[in-house]
């Protein structure tokens, strides 16, 4: 297991590497530069001497390969460069965002597992029954909703029906009023959530179906053992293997920013600190929010994995 | 004709300048009696207001603002985006300022005289006013703000409008003179451009994106921002208007989601939005205790043609789809009602606009169209594609669809491209298009936005594919240089003609600005520019 890990460790870099110079082309690639944005139409009003100074200031007159190498170096350097749009540390951009897209990411995603869990194992023990039907359609439902669709709806209802909404546009910390903090990102969770327990009710009610046939469970329930102990002891754990697969990506992706649910409740995630760079062609900015969610990802990937041999002895990596 | 004499004495021409220096030179020399009367006279309203139960201005306060986009740059010289312009007007001056019907008013300067010759211009500035780090503003912060959008390594995109000058002049702290190689009548309204905000000279070599380097002296100091999420606003106590601000602080929130921003002006999370989808703004004016203030923009909408590609660089061709746009029908159905049509100028500059019954094209007529197409050589039509920018404004894919259908009727096939805004941008600036959607920022003097596209030596000549027409240069030339109001009205009025006639562009039709509060908030005054420097008026009644 150690060597194995020590193994994962490395090959993060390679994978950062390659994410970061594929995004990098694919940016450059896309029509339109910073200052063209950023000037619009009135970019044409630059004289050729005005133009060539703003490239240059920054750094955006220098071939494509000097630019990726330049940032390379400031990455080795511990920094991440300057965002052209804020003139911020991309370091320090990301590191505000940090906090809201963790705290989402948590409380959305335990929310999802045990609703999902929770409705999983109801609707595989009354299989076929009509509570098993009703459970699969709301968790259909669930997962048919677009999620901005569902975000815009919640805060429709809260402000006609409660005049109350979740503060706007400006983060509250958890340590600094917890209850204010749940109350902004309490809807979103939710709205990211649902779907995410819908997705995992299905996932662990087939999955807790298929253990459910199998032997060592006629064998448990042959001992005399507790239905309620059999389905959480023995089928439950058999049952987690698909659907922590399913979380652990969900994970991966949520911690890369839930752009729409962030717009809607107006959350300063990363999802649309990536997204406002690219539309902006913010190249530091769009490099350091890849790096960041790539190194997530990897992560995450690298903890399943590790999760996946707890959970199930069976696994080994060696 | 009250309009006409009021026009006259503040806007455009040099001559009328003079009047107005005349003016404010009798007020401020001779002052006494004039002065006492008019103390008298204004007391005197303020009693019979408080009487009639009329409202006196509450200090203190903190109003929320919300908006979807966040600053784009904060450099007041190099920014073009209007979210950052929203914020130039609070925290910075110009020279001169713009009153509620766009003429120019003194700002940062008291009064101002124009030479004869209308190539030297005198600005005599306001005394004891202070930038926010408490430094003195004399001449030489107007003199070093305006060299240095002259600097070419800045890279301003108004230094264009500014090369006139020759030569400026700081005789004493509080006069500054600007020689001009030729006149210029549009001269003043550019001197009260947001990108022409005046900064300290200390600071003209500082990055100005960086927020601890936004010092001017306006009302209201910058002292917080968190990209995408807010970024606060406090009163300068030391504003040189008496009395104003009147509120103690502006936080500007970050809401990207129209529908959100609804939301919580409904339960008065925020105070202040600035709107930019109609549909938010129809829903808007059905919810009880939140106002709709609609002031019809001096932007307009319009399709630019690249005449330089065939058929399009045949007039007659441009002329019939020009004929066979409805356009009071597309305001219908592409922006739900929420415009008015407009020629080469749009009404809401109603002194210079000339009807648009008065102009070609402006009455559908779908045989004309087909038989100007049949005379151009294409009976049966053509293929043509029209780029649309998704989301800017939020009505273009739609107007860019309601326009395929209507040319659909005389034969020409459509094919809408829709673009994300900087791909539109980067083929717009190569002008990589046959037709594109667009929206124009206008101006208040028609010289802005006539010459720099249909003057041939205009710099966005290119993107029309260099059309130009010899009358139509020699009407922008001399638009540029007339003094008298009356014959610059003129000009214009004939320019606008023929751009109708010649259709290098398709005018649609302007929409509105969109500035929602609830009913707390009072005193706010809505200029066509979308600007909110009269936030230094507001005041939230408790």
């Amino acid at each position: 297991m150690g060597s194995y890990l020590v193994r994962r460790l490395f090959l993060i870099l390679p994978t950062l590497f390659g994410a970061s110079l594929i995004v990098f082309s694919f940016v450059k690639a896309i029509p339109g530069d910073f200052i063209s944005v950023m000037l619009g139409t009135q970019r044409a009003l630059l004289t050729e001497e005005q133009a060539e100074a703003l490239y240059r200031m920054y750094g955006l007159d220098k071939p494509f390969i000097l630019q990726y190498l330049g940032w390379l170096k400031s990455v080795l350097q511990g920094s991440m460069g300057y965002s052209f749009r804020s003139g911020q540390p991309v370091l320090k951009e990301i590191i505000a965002r940090l906090p809201i897209t963790l705290q989402l990411t948590i409380m959305a995603t335990l929310l999802g597992i045990v609703v999902g869990l929770m409705c999983g194992a109801y609707a595989a023990v009354k299989r076929e029954q009509f509570s098993d039907f009703l459970v699969r359609l709301v968790g259909l439902v669930g997962l048919s909703l677009p999620k901005f669709w569902l975000g815009i709806l919640l805060i429709l209802i809260l402000s006609v029906c409660f005049k109350w909404i979740p503060p706007m546009g400006k983060v509250v910390n958890f340590t600094e009023n917890p209850i204010a903090n749940l109350a902004q990102l309490g809807f979103p969770a939710l709205t990211l959530g649902l779907g995410l327990a819908a997705e995992v009710m299905r996932i662990s009610r087939s999955a807790l179906l298929e253990v459910l046939g199998q032997d060592f469970i006629l064998t448990a329930r042959s001992k005399g053992l507790a239905e309620h102990v059999v389905l959480l002891r023995h089928a439950l754990r058999n049952a987690l293997i698909p659907v922590i697969t399913f979380v652990g990506m969900q994970v991966g992706y949520l911690l890369g920013g839930a752009v729409v649910v962030e717009a809607v409740f107006s959350l300063p995630g990363i999802g649309r600190l990536l997204v406002n760079a690219v539309y902006q062609r913010d190249y530091p900015l769009v490099q350091g929010c890849v790096l960041f969610t790539t190194f997530m990802f990897v992560m995450t990937n690298l903890v399943v994995d590790i999760i996946y041999a707890i959970v199930d002895p069976r696994i080994r990596y060696d | 004709m009250f309009l006409e004499n009021t026009m006259k004495g503040l806007r455009g021409g040099g001559a009328t300048h003079r009047k107005t220096r005349a003016v404010c030179s009798n007020l401020r020399l001779k002052g006494g009696g004039i002065m006492r009367w008019l103390v008298a006279l204004i007391s005197l309203s303020a009693l019979v207001l408080v009487a009639i139960g009329g409202e006196v201005p509450e200090y203190g306060g903190k109003l929320i603002l919300a908006r979807t986009q966040d600053v784009v740059g904060l450099d007041p010289h190099t920014a073009t985006a209007h979210a950052s312009h929203r914020v130039f007007e609070l925290v910075y001056n110009r020279l001169v300022g713009l009153d509620k019907d766009l003429l120019p008013i003194p700002e940062l300067a008291q009064s101002w005289v124009i030479s004869e010759d209308g190539k030297e211009y005198t600005f005599y500035l306001r005394q004891n006013v202070k930038f926010h780090n408490g430094a003195n503003f004399t001449s030489a912060d107007v003199k070093a703000s305006i060299e240095r959008i002259l600097d070419e390594k800045t890279g301003s995109p108004v230094r264009s409008y500014f090369v006139e000058i020759q030569e400026i002049i700081t005789p004493d702290p509080h006069i500054v003179v600007f020689k001009l190689k030729r006149p210029l009548a549009s001269m003043l309204i550019y001197f009260s451009l947001p990108n022409a905000s005046i900064i300290s000279k200390d600071l003209v070599n500082a990055d100005l994106n960086k927020p601890e380097n936004v010092i001017g002296t306006g009302p209201f100091k910058l002292i917080e921002w968190v990209p995408d999420q807010y970024m606060r606003l406090k009163k300068n106590e030391a504003y040189f208007e008496e009395g104003k601000p009147y509120l103690d602080e502006i936080e500007i929130r970050i809401i990207p989601e129209e529908s959100s921003i609804v939301a919580a002006l409904r339960t008065g999370e925020v105070h202040f939005a600035l709107i930019e989808n109609p549909v938010t703004a129809i829903t808007i004016r059905g919810i009880p205790g939140v106002q709709l203030s609609a002031i019809p923009s001096l932007r307009y909408h319009l399709v630019f043609i690249n005449t330089s590609r065939g058929p399009l660089n045949d007039v007659r061709v441009r002329q019939a789809i020009s004929l066979a746009i409805d356009r009071q029908t597309l305001i219908d159905v592409a922006a739900m009602g929420e415009g008015v049509v407009c020629g080469p100028i749009p009404p809401s500059n109603p002194y210079w606009a000339v009807p648009v019954t008065e102009l070609f094209g402006y009455k559908r007529d779908v045989e004309q169209a087909k038989l100007l197409l049949k005379e151009a050589g294409y009976p049966n039509g053509f293929k043509v594609k029209l780029m649309a920018p998704i989301g800017e404004p939020a009505t273009a894919i739609a107007e860019a669809q309601f326009i395929k259908a209507q040319l659909r009727e005389i034969g020409i096939e459509v094919e809408v491209e829709p673009v994300e805004f900087g791909v539109y941008i980067d083929r717009w600036l190569k002008a990589d298009l046959d037709m594109c959607m667009g929206v124009n920022a206008g101006a208040p003097d028609p010289d802005f936005y006539l010459y720099r596209y249909f003057h041939s030596t205009g710099p966005l000549q290119f993107v029309i594919g260099y059309w130009n027409n010899p009358r139509l240069d020699l009407l922008l030339d001399q638009g540029r240089q007339e003094v008298d109001l009356a014959k610059r009205r003129a000009i214009y009025a004939e320019a606008q003609k023929i751009l109708a006639q010649e259709v290098p562009f398709i005018w649609l039709f302007s929409g509105y600005e969109y500035f929602a509060y609830v009913d707390s908030v009072k005193g706010f005054v809505p200029l066509s520019t979308g600007s909110i420097e009269y936030m230094k008026n507001v005041w939230l009644d408790p």
